[in-house]
């Protein structure tokens, strides 16, 4: 995914939002998400996300106060050049060297995380265990 | 065997034995495995800080003691070495970092202060990964190999821990477990390693990872050897209200009380998953038939989160991490290992509101593995998906993502489902791979209840030939 192409689209007149990471030849795929498709390369890396009816899909959160259900599922990979700007952002300087590899491990870190949302998260509060 | 092998693999609890029936002295049993580490820690590097001198003089003391016919503790005498993650007085603690290697001590840790008062003799402070966190890739102390196969990883983050007791270059060694630590050295080298409930053991004087979950425990060649350490280290620490106030329960007087009756659950994810090698599998297979053999209750259970509790961990002990380095990673991030501020950096990056979600998460599986632990008095998994990986293969650069949450979540889920639960769970040998590399099998209680986990370890040990088996001779 090439971050440094990154494009914001937005339709107000089709209430359609697209997000492109990189143009290029590819197919669009559904998602878990309704009014939500993405499109990837032969290889599989993610071009682009587009979300129909977008105001509608914001009223599909039923609960704003939950932390529940596969709205929250979706994860979009970082670009090494994002996890630079949020890094420095920090105060962090990565090395040149350093940013696949942290790019690589936080992007496997919000993906392994992702399937939190779909659990009852509401049901659990945070609490450290008491001796 | 030459008798000075013999005496250096015997079990802790034996040599506190000769040493009070003075069939052997503190100063030729010291000897003895200082000789082994002269002659074996070039190639191991299990020590980072050997204390030799000290150690002389402290084997010279007991001798004295001993003359004089003093009543003497439980470890009179006996050499004891501890991860360098925990503070000894007068000695550095490095925590396996170049960041901390002036970092002199000024106090004794708890557990060093009871080491010292059942008699034990302070040999030396063992490699670890840096700061504990595992995964280093250049150690700045050397680095440590498996005494099954040095070409293979000993595991962490308590390395040298378990290549110490598994070599025999101490009677016996503390280790520190927030994810795994103890578990997982024990585990690849072929020792026994106990993970105390949080809670049981002071963990003042020993450098945190995450503080919710830090629990220093033993690394031995015998189940009996970790119930005397625990027994010795365990107790309230008044100056640590998050500690256990109540007095622990006696894990040694039923340790011979057999598992006819238990009730242990096989976890059907952690044993019969993708993940799981199959000489791993079938051996730890063949120890739940074993324990059954032996009278226990033996069913299979499911626990559907505990796939996600690497993840869940790595998001709450990597993040805290990241939270108590910030400092450094801004002005020395240079000086860490590369995979350590790798790790570091991506943590500190975490968006908080993932983090939370963590935290309840990390509710549900406590949840689901206590409930567990009301139907079964035990929980029986692999301690590792397979066994000791060769060390090479962790030194490669992290590729992509699913390279690295194949790398760093996956092994993870197999013992950090009993920390982020709180509770205790031990590692104890079950049999060797094909080429010769310990496979661990891993048992699990309820909090507070290691005298039912060290009880079962003890009688699958007894009934099985694995801790007669030796690593060849360097």
């Amino acid at each position: 995914m090439a971050g440094d192409n990154l494009n914001v689209w937005y339709d107000p007149e089709g209430d359609h939002l697209e997000i492109v990471f990189e143009r290029k030849t590819g197919h669009f795929e559904d998602t878990s998400l309704e009014n939500v498709m993405r499109k990837r390369d032969a290889e599989g890396n993610l071009l682009a996300i587009s979300i129909f009816h977008l105001s509608s899909f914001a009223g599909t959160r039923s609960d704003p106060e939950s932390t529940s259900g596969h709205d929250l599922c979706m994860t979009t990979d970082l670009s090494v050049t994002e996890v630079r700007a949020l890094a420095l952002a920090l105060g962090l300087t990565p090395t040149d060297d350093d940013l696949p590899e942290v790019t690589h491990r936080l992007n496997a870190m919000r993906d392994a995380l992702a399937p939190l949302s779909a659990l009852p998260l509401d049901t659990a509060e945070p609490a450290p265990p008491t001796p | 065997m030459s008798p000075d092998v013999d005496l250096a693999f015997t079990s802790a609890t034996e040599l506190a034995a000769q040493i009070h029936d003075k069939r052997i002295s503190p100063g030729a049993l010291l000897r003895a495995y200082l000789d082994r580490i002269d002659r074996m820690d070039g190639t191991l590097h299990a020590y980072i800080t050997v204390c030799r001198e000290q150690a002389l003089d402290d084997a010279a003391r007991c001798e004295q003691a001993i003359a004089r016919g003093e009543r003497l503790g439980p470890l009179h005498g006996v050499p004891i070495a501890v991860k360098d993650q925990i503070d000894v007085k007068g000695l550095r603690t490095t925590a396996g970092s170049r960041l901390l290697a002036d970092n002199v001590s000024t106090s004794d840790a708890p557990v060093i202060t009871r080491l010292r008062a059942a008699g034990a003799i302070l040999l030396g402070k063992l490699n670890l990964t840096e700061f504990a966190m595992g995964g280093t890739q250049k150690f700045p102390y050397g680095q440590p190999r498996n005494p099954w196969n040095t070409e293979h990883d000993p595991g962490g983050s308590s390395s040298g821990s378990g290549i110490a007791a598994a070599a025999a270059l101490a009677a016996a060694t503390l280790g520190e477990d927030t994810g795994g630590s103890i578990r997982s050295p024990a585990s690849n080298c072929g020792a026994v390693g106990l993970r105390p409930t949080w809670g049981l053991v002071p963990r003042a004087g020993c450098i945190p990872l995450c503080s919710s979950m830090d629990a220093i425990g033993p690394i031995t060649r015998t189940v009996e050897d970790a119930a005397l350490l625990l027994s010795i280290i365990a107790g309230p620490d008044p100056a640590d209200p998050r500690m256990r106030s109540a007095a622990p329960g006696d894990v040694q007087s039923h340790l011979r009380d057999g598992v006819a009756g238990l009730r242990i659950g096989v976890v059907r994810e952690l044993t019969h998953g993708p993940d799981t090698d199959p000489e791993t599998r079938d051996a730890v297979l063949a120890a739940a038939e074993t324990l059954r053999k032996l009278g226990a209750n033996v069913d299979e259970v499911s626990l559907p989160l505990v796939m996600l509790a690497g993840a869940v961990f790595m998001a709450l002990a990597d993040s805290e991490g990241a939270g108590m380095h910030q400092n450094w990673l801004k002005t020395r991030g240079l000086d860490y290992d590369t995979a350590t501020r790798r790790r570091l950096l991506a943590a500190s990056l975490l968006p908080a509101a993932l983090y939370h979600q963590a935290t309840r998460a990390r509710v549900l599986i406590a949840r689901e593995v206590l409930a567990a632990l009301e139907r079964f008095d035990l929980l029986l998994t692999p301690t590792q998906p397979g066994p000791a990986a060769r060390i090479a293969s962790g030194q490669r650069p992290v590729t992509s993502k699913e390279d690295a949450g194949g790398r760093f979540f996956t092994r993870r889920s197999y013992t950090t489902p009993f920390n982020l639960a709180a509770t205790p769970a031990i590692s104890i040998p079950c049999g060797f791979t094909k080429s010769g590399l310990p496979i661990g099998l891993q048992l699990a209680g309820r909090r507070y209840d290691e005298a039912t986990v060290l009880r079962a370890a003890w009688a699958y040990e007894q009934a099985t030939p694995w801790r007669e088996r030796r690593p060849p001779s360097l």
